[in-house]
C-alpha cells in the first residue's frame, strides 16, 4: 500500500474518532479526513487566506521598513501557533486513540510511520492550508516592496522553517499523549499545555499586536537572535541573526531526527500487580469519582474545562461585575463536557442499575466542585481587586444555576437505549444556541436584579434561579426513569 | 440476598426493522439449575439475553428474572441479575481496581477485597490490576467483567458467552463457580458456542435458531430424540445442516474423494 494512501486512511480514522470524542471542543477542521486532499485543505486555506488578505492590505497600507518588519514578523508567529496547534491536535488523537497500533502491524519502519503521518495531517488534515498563511503575503511583499525584497525572502524562509519545525515538533508532543492517560503529572502538564493554547488561540488579536510593537521597538535586536524570527532581522543585525540561523537549523535538525523516530512510549508504574484494596463508595460517590478518575487521564477534555476559568480570574481585574456575572456563567457551560467525559463507556451505564437522576446528581456534583473552588478564588481574590464579599456569592450562584441548566438540557438529549454519549452529542450549531440561551438566562436574571435591586438581591435572586434549575432538573429526570 | 425465583421468557417476539429477530421464544431456568442456550451466530441469543436487564425490550411476551420484570423495573432487575455481556463495553481510562470499586459502589455491595484478589488470580488477572481498562486484551476485559460478576454474588446469573476468551484453567474455575451457584439455588443461563462445555455443564440445553427454540432437555433427551452421537449432531440436525455435517465427517476420518 502506497504512503499516500496509508496516510488518508489514517486522517479519515483520526477525524472520525476526533469528531466522536471532541464534538464539544470544536478542535477539528472542518473537512479533516476528507477523500482528497484538495477537498481536505480548501476550507482553511481559504480561511487562513483571510489572514493573508489583512497582511497585504497592511503591506499596502505602510511603506516603511519598520512596518514591514512588524507584518513578517507576525506572520512568523502565527504560522508557528496554528501550525503547531493543529497538527499537535492530530497527532494526540492519533496516538491516544490507539490508530499507531494497526500501523505496527505494517512493515514500516519509525521513519517511514513518521513520513505517513506526515502526510496525513498535510494532505488529509488540512495541513497544507496553512501554508498560505505565509506564501502570499511573503511572496506580496518581496514583489510589491522590491527595495525590501531580502527581508521578505528572509520572512519566508523563517516561516517555512518554523512550519517545518512545529510540525515534526507536533507529531512528537502528540506522541506523549498516551502517557498523559497513565500518568497524572503527565495529564496535569498536557492539559495546561492545551490551556495555554486556547488561551493563546482567544488572546490572538492581542498577541498580533504585541508581535507588531516588538517589531517597531528596541527589542529588535534581542529578537534578531531568537531561533525562526531572529532571521527576518538578518540585514539589521547580521551576527545576533547568525546566532539565530545557527539556533534555528540546530533545532530543526534535532526536531526532525526527533520526529523520525516517532513512536507511542508508553508509562509503566514500576510493576505494581494486583487490586488495591480502594475505599468504598455510595452509588452517586461511585459515579463522581469514576468521573474524576476518567477526567485525569485525558488533558483536552481537562483543557475544556480550566479554560473557561480562566476568564473569571481575568475578568476580576476590571472594574465590570457584568463581565464577572458573564464569566460565571461561562464557566458553568462547562457542565455538558462531564457527560461527554464517560466516551464509549457510556454504554455500559446502561447495563447497571441507575437512574437518569443518578446521572444528573452525579453530573451536577462533578461540575460544582471544581465551580465551588473556582467561587472561592474568587472570594479569596476580590478584595485585592477592589470588589466586595458579594460578589463571589453571586458568582457562585450564577455558575450553579448555568451548570444545573447545561446539564438539563443535555441530559434531555440524552437517548433512552444504549448509546456512546459523544456519538449521540448535540450538533455544535445547536449546542451554541443552548449555550447562549442558557446563559442569557443564567447571567441575564440575577444580572437584572443587580441593576435595579442591588448586589444582595441580585445574589439572592442567582441562589433561587440555580435551586429552581436542580429542582427541575431532579423532577425531570425522575420522570425519565432507569437509564 | 435471598432468591425469589427462576429465569423465565414467556412468548418473547422482537423485531428489528421489520425483521423478526426472536418468535415466540420460551424458556425457563428453574432455581438451581443450570441452562446453556445454543444457537448459530445471528439467532437471537444475545438479543434475548439483553432482555434480561432491560437492554431490550420486547415487543411481547414478559420476562421475569427473580420475581422482577426488567421492562417494568430495570433497576431492580440489574440489581438482581449478574449480565456479562457478549462485548464488553467499559470505561477504557479506568484502572481495574478502579473498576472494581466503581461497580461495587454502583451496585451497592459490600467488597470484600480477598474475595476480589483471590478471584482475580483465579482468573489470570491479578497482574493486570494496576493497568488502564484499554490496556486489557479482549479476553481480560471479559475477565474483568466476569470478576465484578462474581463479587457482588448476584441471585440471578445470565452470561453471554462466558467461556469466549477464557484459557482452559480459567474455565474450570468459572464452571466450578457456575455449579456452586447453582447448588446454592442460582438459576444459570448462559450461551456458548462450545458445545462440549455445554453438555458437561448444563443441567439443560436450549438451541435457539432463526429466533425459535427448536430443541429443549437435557444433553441425553436430545440426543436421544433426535438418533445422534452427541450434542454438535442434535445441533447440525435441529439447524438443518445434518447432511454437510455427515458429509465433513467423513473427510475428517479421512474418507473423502476416492479420486485423490
Amino acid at each position: 500500500m502506497k504512503t499516500r494512501e496509508i496516510a488518508r486512511v489514517v486522517a479519515g480514522e483520526a477525524a472520525y474518532r476526533a469528531k466522536r470524542r471532541s464534538v464539544k471542543l470544536g478542535m477539528v477542521p472542518r473537512q479533516a479526513g476528507a477523500q482528497s486532499a484538495l477537498s481536505a485543505n480548501l476550507f482553511l486555506t481559504l480561511f487562513y487566506l483571510l489572514f493573508s488578505g489583512m497582511m497585504l492590505v497592511a503591506i499596502a497600507a505602510s511603506p516603511t521598513l519598520e512596518s514591514l518588519i512588524a507584518i513578517m514578523l507576525t506572520t512568523v508567529a502565527v504560522v508557528a501557533f496554528f501550525n503547531l496547534f493543529n497538527v499537535t491536535f492530530f497527532a494526540a488523537v492519533f496516538f491516544s486513540e490507539n490508530l499507531y497500533e494497526p500501523l505496527r502491524l505494517l512493515p514500516l519502519d519509525a521513519s517511514q510511520t513518521a513520513r505517513i503521518l506526515e502526510a496525513a495531517y498535510l494532505l488529509y488534515w488540512g495541513g497544507l492550508s496553512v501554508t498560505a498563511l505565509f506564501l502570499p503575503p511573503t511572496l506580496a511583499a518581496a514583489l510589491y516592496r522590491p527595495q525590501y525584497a531580502a527581508y521578505s525572502l528572509l520572512s519566508l524562509a523563517a516561516s517555512a522553517a518554523v512550519y517545518y519545525t512545529t510540525l515534526e515538533a507536533g507529531l512528537v508532543l502528540g506522541s506523549y499523549s498516551r502517557l498523559a492517560k497513565s500518568n497524572a503529572v503527565f495529564s496535569v502538564i498536557s492539559a495546561a499545555g492545551w490551556v495555554t493554547l486556547m488561551v493563546a488561540y482567544a488572546f490572538m488579536p492581542q498577541l498580533l499586536i504585541s508581535a507588531v510593537e516588538a517589531g517597531n521597538t528596541a527589542v529588535q535586536p534581542l529578537l534578531a537572535a531568537l531561533p525562526f524570527v531572529g532571521l527576518v532581522l538578518a540585514p539589521l543585525y547580521p551576527l545576533p541573526a547568525l546566532a539565530s540561523a545557527i539556533l534555528t537549523l540546530s533545532l530543526m535538525w534535532l526536531i526532525h531526527v526527533k520526529a523520525g523516530q516517532v513512536k507511542a512510549p508508553s508509562y509503566h508504574r514500576g510493576g505494581r500487580a494486583g487490586f488495591r484494596p480502594l475505599k468504598p463508595l455510595n452509588r452517586i460517590a461511585a459515579l463522581v469519582v469514576k468521573d474524576y478518575e476518567l477526567m485525569l487521564r485525558e488533558p483536552r477534555r481537562m483543557a475544556a474545562i480550566f479554560y473557561l476559568y480562566i476568564f473569571p480570574l481575568i475578568f476580576l481585574f476590571t472594574p465590570s461585575p457584568a463581565l464577572m456575572i458573564l464569566s460565571a456563567a461561562a464557566a458553568g457551560t462547562t457542565a455538558p463536557v462531564w457527560i461527554y467525559i464517560e466516551g464509549e463507556g457510556a454504554r455500559h451505564l446502561y447495563e447497571l442499575p441507575l437512574t437518569f437522576t443518578d446521572i444528573y446528581a452525579a453530573k451536577l456534583a462533578d461540575t460544582l466542585i471544581p465551580l465551588a473552588l473556582l467561587s472561592t478564588l474568587v472570594a479569596l481574590a476580590a478584595p485585592l481587586a477592589g470588589y466586595e464579599p458579594w460578589l463571589s456569592l453571586l458568582f457562585a450562584a450564577v455558575a450553579a444555576g448555568e451548570a444545573g441548566l447545561m446539564l438539563l438540557i443535555f441530559l434531555a438529549e440524552i437517548p433512552s437505549t444504549p448509546s456512546a454519549w459523544t456519538e449521540a452529542a448535540t450538533g455544535r450549531a445547536r449546542s451554541m444556541v443552548y449555550m447562549l440561551l442558557s446563559m442569557a438566562l443564567a447571567a441575564g436574571v440575577p444580572g437584572v436584579g443587580l441593576s435595579y435591586a442591588g448586589p444582595a438581591a441580585a445574589t439572592l435572586i442567582g441562589a433561587v434561579f440555580a435551586a429552581a434549575v436542580a429542582a427541575a432538573g431532579y423532577a425531570y429526570t425522575g420522570r425519565r426513569g432507569a437509564l | 440476598m435471598e432468591v425469589l425465583d427462576g429465569i423465565r421468557y414467556s412468548s418473547i417476539v422482537k423485531e428489528y426493522g421489520g425483521v423478526r429477530v426472536l418468535e415466540g421464544v420460551s424458556l425457563e431456568v428453574k432455581p438451581g439449575s443450570i441452562v446453556a442456550l445454543l444457537g448459530p451466530n445471528g439467532s437471537g441469543k444475545s438479543t434475548l439475553l439483553k432482555m434480561s436487564v432491560g437492554l431490550v425490550a420486547p415487543d411481547s411476551g414478559t420476562v421475569s428474572m427473580c420475581g422482577v420484570n426488567p421492562v417494568d423495573d430495570p433497576v431492580e432487575a440489574r440489581r438482581r441479575v449478574g449480565y456479562l455481556p457478549e462485548e464488553p463495553v467499559l470505561f477504557e481510562s479506568l484502572r481495574a481496581d478502579e473498576y472494581v470499586r466503581f461497580i461495587a459502589g454502583v451496585y451497592g455491595v459490600q467488597l470484600d477485597w480477598g474475595t476480589v484478589g483471590e478471584w482475580a488470580r483465579r482468573l489470570g488477572l491479578w497482574e493486570h490490576g494496576s493497568k488502564l481498562v484499554g490496556e486489557l486484551s479482549h479476553g481480560n476485559k471479559r475477565k474483568l467483567m466476569l470478576l465484578t460478576v462474581i463479587v457482588r454474588n448476584p441471585p440471578c446469573l445470565v452470561l453471554d458467552e462466558v467461556f469466549s476468551g477464557l484459557d482452559p484453567l480459567s474455565a474450570v474455575r468459572v464452571k466450578a463457580w457456575m455449579r456452586e451457584a447453582a447448588a446454592l439455588g442460582r438459576p444459570v443461563l448462559f450461551s456458548t458456542h462450545i458445545l462440549p462445555i455445554a453438555e458437561a455443564i448444563a443441567d439443560r440445553i436450549a438451541i435457539i435458531y432463526k429466533g425459535r427454540v427448536v430443541a429443549q432437555g437435557t444433553a441425553h433427551e436430545l440426543e436421544e430424540l433426535y438418533g445422534a452421537e452427541g450434542l454438535e449432531e442434535v445441533f447440525l440436525s435441529v439447524t438443518g445442516h445434518e447432511a454437510e455435517y455427515r458429509e465433513l465427517l467423513h473427510v475428517l476420518r479421512g474418507g473423502g474423494d476416492e479420486d485423490t
